[in-house]
């Protein structure tokens, strides 16, 4: 018994000790006035500094309740099955591959923000004013600079290059059917060999060994050369922002991110991230201010270093880390988002047949 | 046929047999007999070949079974819960380590039924286990031992866990059996009753050594120390010093007495002994010799006679004797001198 | 006559409790499984009209399917071929460090996926350090052991994660076995594969079947482990699931991919309640002292070894690779060819605890363990209680128990996203509310924790010999009292390793957890998918941080329960 009370001190010390490394948030709402509360349905990557929530809290005496619900077809899952009796007001994270299904789902309310001014019209991709672009990032081929410097290799070029015998077993790509970058980089090849040209590419691709895995977390972490698993792959399919995120999140200071993209026409697929308020929300007015609040410069220019994307707002400065480490396709790969819809399963299922079995 | 041969055995750091030595010869049924923690289990269980002795050795016919598996000894083995498959019926109890021999379907169901009939219990042969008595899966647990003809029964407390009157027959029975079958036997109880009964020669242990070995006639009629007479239900234990050598003369604090034994010799004088008074052959007396007085505080009517406890200086000492006597009373009463054994202080 | 009647009206009022408490379970499983589930059924139904396109089913549906069994099959077979020896020594024999031992075996079973998956690449991925090790002293230009992506590395992870459920349910069965039965047998002349064969294996029948049915349910709902380690060569009926629901958005093909899996497991647990209804052979709980020994052959000793040091092979040194890695920093040094520099770090841990990004989202370490500790105390007091009145139930044989001992195992058979949809679904308004109702994720861990508590608890409670509360009856105890003085104490072992088990599954379910978490109650599995979904060393080594440290609170907490036994029993 004695010594069973011993290791019950150690395992309580233990846990006070790791509390009193916690750093203590403050509060959030003082306010006299019962806040009333805005939810705000979004997949798990969203993020945001408290600072700035708190304070659009403040302004509007509101509580902004976030329900993170998983990946992006999860969240959409969720607000889709549950369209009869909203749960949230707002939702964001519709990208532009799952777009028009989530207009024909009929879950948004149609909303011409005055903010809309500041955002770029390239992104504006529907007319109805359903969904309103937030974010855009692009899915690139990152490279290992070491790698492509000291084996004295040059860089691919093209989409095309990748099948060279140069390549050879150099490239890692994510299953289109389980991984979101994975499915950007399927249709960035089908944008540039077209819907007839695309698995003959593919089949190449396969014949040159690129590696498949399901997710990007394995291809990233595990078989990226460049990257903590130290792995055999110098080429990954990632997001175009993965070199700042590198010198961000390096374990010890950078001058220069070890990686950098691939960026030339339609080697990059673009997705665009949206923003909508849920159909039969009681909350119209607060949820028009959550949308006016995430497309104002505020929040756009928050953006970049939460999430890792581009800011849909032209007036929103970059942080120096993008600026200095980040490289922008000047002409990414897109396809129509109906097509999109239409088509997704089909490639995806063409796509299964001819690389993985 | 079994040698047992220095046995050494600890369990946790702490002695558990300490040097066990002795045979088991043919057609004959030796009882280990102890307190619980004496070592006696754990010793069955070495010569089983369930556990390792650290140090000694088993023999069979000269042959070292240490290193000999359970399986391949064919010893039978007998515990005191029976330990019988209760996933079987009676039947495929018995048959089961015939069928470890292969043998034909016809031939297992004959000698099963031999088996059977034996302890008489062939009109069981199809009964679950668990539908039996106590007694009944004694008798079972006893054929399926016997069935394969092992060359050594083994039988942990067989008959602890039965009552009284079931024991007592049962014992006679494995006895006859034991004797009929003349297959040697080691048989481990803490029952002296039991022991004395069954064994043809009675293995003493207490605290991993073994105390005193011989018949039981031998045993009972020399307890070789205390702990033997205690053990052995002798409860008048009375120190004294050896003042007379032939004749041989104790005296105690109650007085003198004198015995009658063949090995004088081997006392000295002033030399401290004990004496065992045995509680019968005794009678009121008014001599002068070999006396005993005190006050009677107890009587147990014992059918015979009657069991009375007297308060003898402060210490209570028992006698069988046949009238009745009323607590309270002092009383006065001389010991025969060949009802009085004396050994070395231990 | 009359006597007769009083008695039967005193009998079945006697019962009348027993039966209520019967239904508190088949309530919950009601409103917390049926609903959920049907109601995504139901959806599936109405929207499949256009959906889906029958001359491409067939195939779609029989690939999975068939993989799905195959590997199963395999995992199973592989586990048992592990956890089977090692229940046997964990029953049978003392050996050092043996409680040590038992608690790392139950550790993966908290890990999630992506850790483990991280621990297998640092342990034997092409660059992990096994394979660097085996390069550099046998000189070889490639890595020896390339298992990841291969169907070898789905069966290996299987076998890590799995191996504890033979041990504690399997294991715990054989230490109540009599050990003179098997010294009965021996001494009749059976060597020890025969004593195994015809008594151990006949005896501990229910044990075992339970067993290989919790493991292959584990392994052919599979996901995580299929997803991350198998790669894109294997789908099992999960993945698909999860692929149609989420990536493609359509649910009548999900619905439909989830129905085969819901039936095929229920003709399983159908064949399994059929198999397991016979005469049940009781065992009494015993001693420790007298069923477990010292090896004392160089057999048993060799036996033991080998079995421990292939335990601590598949189980320990994937973990041990991931503490190791949350220690280190990796330094590539610019030089010829691949040279990297190794050097200590507590940086990871430190930055746990700084919000770096002043995100709302971020996750103090304390408070996600606290969250996933509070998440995991709650499913166990449900688990147990439930289960406890489910075995009850479960006890008194017939044919409607069977059926209901077969549903209950149903949540192993079902998709974790079918589940978290139906939630989804059906609690969406209050009073069951899922942005608002904190019990609901502890709800979901307990269905899938349930069918390992019953299968633990009920062997237990059917061993309490009648005897015993009829004696404490007749010597005038209330039923409280004999609960509390007999039946408590004697369920206590089997209720720590009941407990331990929903412990372990809330603590490690992810599935199901995603749908219904809330970022006000991050749990540690969401805090390390949070730090992995970005790219960046420092991402990495925090939730490799997060992994150990969640290992070591969880080890610690098993290891005080183990200790901190109910008076009364300690013996036990």
């Amino acid at each position: 018994m004695k010594n069973n009370q011993k290791y019950l001190l150690i395992f309580i010390s233990l846990l006070m000790v790791l509390n009193a490394c916690q750093v203590r948030s403050t509060p959030i709402s003082n306010q006299n006035v019962m806040p009333k509360v805005l939810n705000v349905m979004t997949h798990d990557s969203f993020s945001v500094s408290e600072s700035i929530i708190s304070e659009f809290e403040k302004q509007n005496n509101v509580k902004v309740n976030f329900l993170l619900s998983g990946d992006t077809g999860a969240a959409l899952n969720r607000a889709i099955l549950t369209k009869n009796s909203p749960q949230a007001d707002v939702f964001y994270g519709t990208d532009n591959t799952f777009m028009s299904r989530a207009l024909s789902e009929n879950i948004f309310e149609p909303y011409k923000s005055d903010e809309l001014i500041n955002i770029n019209d390239d992104l504006e991709l529907d007319k109805s004013y359903r969904l309103l672009p937030v974010d855009y990032g692009d899915v690139c081929i990152n490279y290992d600079k070491k790698f492509f410097s000291e084996n004295k290799l040059s860089l691919p070029e093209s989409l095309s290059d990748l099948v060279n015998p140069e390549y050879k077993g150099l490239l890692v790509v994510e299953n289109p059917a389980t991984s979101s970058p994975g499915l950007s980089f399927l249709m960035a090849t089908i944008a540039e060999f077209g819907n007839n040209g695309y698995l003959d590419y593919w089949k190449k691709l396969k014949e040159n060994d690129v590696v498949v895995v399901n997710d990007w977390e394995t291809a990233y972490y595990t078989n990226f050369s460049a990257s903590s698993g130290k792995g055999n792959q110098p080429l990954v399919v990632s997001y175009n922002t993965s070199p700042a995120a590198e010198v961000i999140f390096s374990d010890h200071p950078l001058t220069d991110s070890p990686t950098s993209s691939i960026i030339s026409e339609n080697s990059c697929f673009r997705q665009i991230e949206f923003v909508g308020i849920l159909s039969g929300t009681h909350e119209r007015a607060l949820a028009e201010k959550f949308v006016d609040f995430m497309l104002s410069q505020t929040f756009q220019e928050d953006l970049p270093l939460q999430m890792f994307v581009y800011p849909a707002n032209v007036k929103a400065t970059l942080p120096e880390e993008f600026t200095k480490f980040i490289s922008v396709p000047q002409k990414p790969a897109s396809l129509d988002p109906e097509l999109i819809a239409k088509e997704r399963e089909v490639w995806i299922n063409a796509w299964t047949d001819e690389v993985l079995r | 046929m079994l040698s047992i041969i220095d046995i050494y055995k600890t369990y946790e750091g702490k002695p558990l047999l300490r040097g066990i030595s002795f045979d088991v010869h043919e057609d004959e049924t030796i009882c280990l007999l102890g307190h619980s923690g004496s070592g006696k289990s754990t010793l069955l269980r070495i010569i089983a070949g369930i556990e390792k002795p650290e140090g000694g050795k088993v023999l069979w016919d000269g042959e070292d079974l240490v290193n000999l598996a359970i399986h391949k000894r064919n010893f039978g083995l007998m515990f005191q819960d029976y330990a019988l498959f209760p996933h079987k019926n009676v039947f495929e109890n018995v048959a089961f380590g015939l069928r470890m021999l292969n043998l034909s379907e016809a031939t297992i169901k004959e000698r099963v039924n031999i088996e059977l009939e034996k302890v008489k219990m062939v009109n069981f042969a199809q009964r679950r286990i668990t539908d039996l008595s106590g007694g009944e899966q004694q008798r079972v647990a006893l054929a399926r031992a016997l069935a394969p003809h092992p060359r050594l029964l083994m039988l942990d407390e067989p008959l602890g866990a039965l009552d009284k009157t079931l024991r007592g027959q049962l014992l006679k029975e494995i006895r006859e059996l034991l004797h009929e079958t003349k297959i040697p036997a080691i048989y481990v109880t803490h029952d002296q009753e039991e022991a004395f009964t069954i064994g043809d020669q009675l293995v003493l242990l207490n605290e991993g050594e073994i105390v005193q070995h011989g018949t039981p006639k031998m045993i009972y009629q020399n307890p070789k120390n205390t702990w033997v007479s205690k053990f052995l239900g002798f409860n008048n234990i009375v120190p004294g010093k050896v003042t007379s050598i032939n004749p041989l003369v104790v005296t105690s604090k109650y007085g003198d007495f004198s015995l009658i034994i063949k090995d004088n010799e081997k006392f000295s004088l002033k030399q401290e002994v004990k004496l065992l008074l045995r509680p019968n052959g005794i009678q009121e007396s008014s001599g002068s010799e070999n006396l005993i007085y005190g006050k009677i505080i107890d009587s147990i009517y014992l059918g015979q006679g009657f069991r009375i406890f007297i308060d003898c200086l402060s210490t209570t000492m028992e006698f069988d004797v046949k009238g009745d006597y009323k607590i309270g009373d002092y009383v006065k009463f001389s010991i025969d001198p060949s009802a009085i054994h004396c050994f070395q202080s231990d | 006559m009359n006597f007769n009647h009083e008695k039967m009206r005193k009998t079945s009022f006697k019962y009348l409790p027993k039966i209520l408490l019967g239904l508190i379970p088949i309530i919950f499983f009601v409103i917390f499984y049926f609903l959920p589930v049907s109601a995504i059924f139901t959806r599936a139904i109405e929207l499949a009209s256009n959906q889906i396109k029958l001359d491409q089913l067939i195939p779609r549906i029989w690939q999975p399917l068939r993989f799905s069994v195959w590997q199963a099959f395999l995992s199973t077979f592989f586990t048992a071929l592990l956890g089977i020896p090692a229940a046997y020594i964990f029953a049978r024999f003392k050996f050092p460090g043996k409680s040590l031992m038992r608690i790392i075996t139950t550790i993966p079973f908290i890990m999630p996926t992506v850790v483990v998956a991280a621990g297998f690449n640092a342990f034997i991925g092409p660059n992990g350090w096994l394979n660097v090790f085996l390069m550099k002293i046998f000189n070889l230009g490639d890595p020896p052991i390339a298992i990841i992506n291969t169907l070898a590395a789905i069966i290996l992870a299987h076998v890590f994660y799995n191996t504890t459920v033979f041990i504690r349910v399997i294991g715990g069965a054989w230490a109540q076995l009599d050990r003179k039965l098997e010294y009965a047998s021996g001494s009749l002349g059976a060597s020890r594969i025969k004593t195994f064969l015809k008594i151990t294996l006949p005896l501990l029948r229910p044990a075992f079947i339970s067993a290989f049915l919790l493991v292959f349910l584990f392994d052919f709902t599979s996901f995580a482990v299929i997803l991350m380690l198998g790669g894109p060569g294997f789908a099992t009926l999960e993945v698909e699931i999860y692929t149609q629901a989420l990536h493609l958005l359509n649910l009548p093909m999900a619905g439909l991919l989830s129905g085969i899996q819901l039936i095929f497991t229920l003709l399983l647990t159908s064949i399994y309640s059929w198999t397991n209804h016979g005469r049940i052979f009781q065992l009494t709980a015993r001693d420790p002292n007298e069923v477990e020994k010292k090896p004392d052959s160089l057999i048993e000793k060799l036996m033991i070894i080998s079995i421990i040091l292939l335990l601590s092979v598949i189980l320990i040194l994937p973990l041990l690779s991931l503490v190791i890695r949350s220690f280190t920093q990796i330094n590539s040094i610019s030089a010829e060819g691949e040279h990297l520099d190794f050097q200590f770090t507590l940086q990871y841990y430190q930055h746990l605890f700084v919000n770096e990004r002043q995100s709302i989202f971020y996750v103090p370490p304390v408070t996600a363990i606290q969250n996933s500790f509070v998440i995991g105390l709650i499913t166990v007091i449900f688990a147990l209680l439930l289960g406890y009145l489910a075995s009850r139930t479960l006890s008194m044989n017939t044919k409607f128990v069977r059926i209901y001992d077969a549903l209950l195992m149903l949540p192993l058979g079902t998709s974790a996203v079918t589940l978290g949809l139906g939630f989804l679904l059906v609690f969406n308004k209050p009073p069951i509310d899922v942005r608002s109702f904190p019990l609901l994720i502890p709800i979901a861990h307990t269905l899938v924790g349930l069918p390992f508590v019953i299968r633990i608890i009920q062997p237990a409670l059917v061993s309490i010999p009648e005897m015993y509360t009829q004696s404490a009856a007749l010597l005038g105890a209330s039923p409280w009292k004999i609960w509390l003085n007999i039946e408590l104490p004697i369920l206590s072992r089997a209720f720590v390793s009941a407990g331990i088990f929903a412990f372990t599954i809330s603590i490690g379910e992810f599935g199901a957890t995603t749908f219904l978490s809330r970022p006000d109650l991050p749990t540690i599995p969401i805090a390390i998918y949070r730090y992995l979904s970005q790219p960046g060393v420092m991402n990495y080594g925090q939730a490799m941080a997060m992994a150990t440290i969640l290992m070591v609170i969880c080890a610690m907490a098993i290891f005080l329960v183990e200790r901190l036994r109910l008076p009364g029993i300690s013996d036990f």
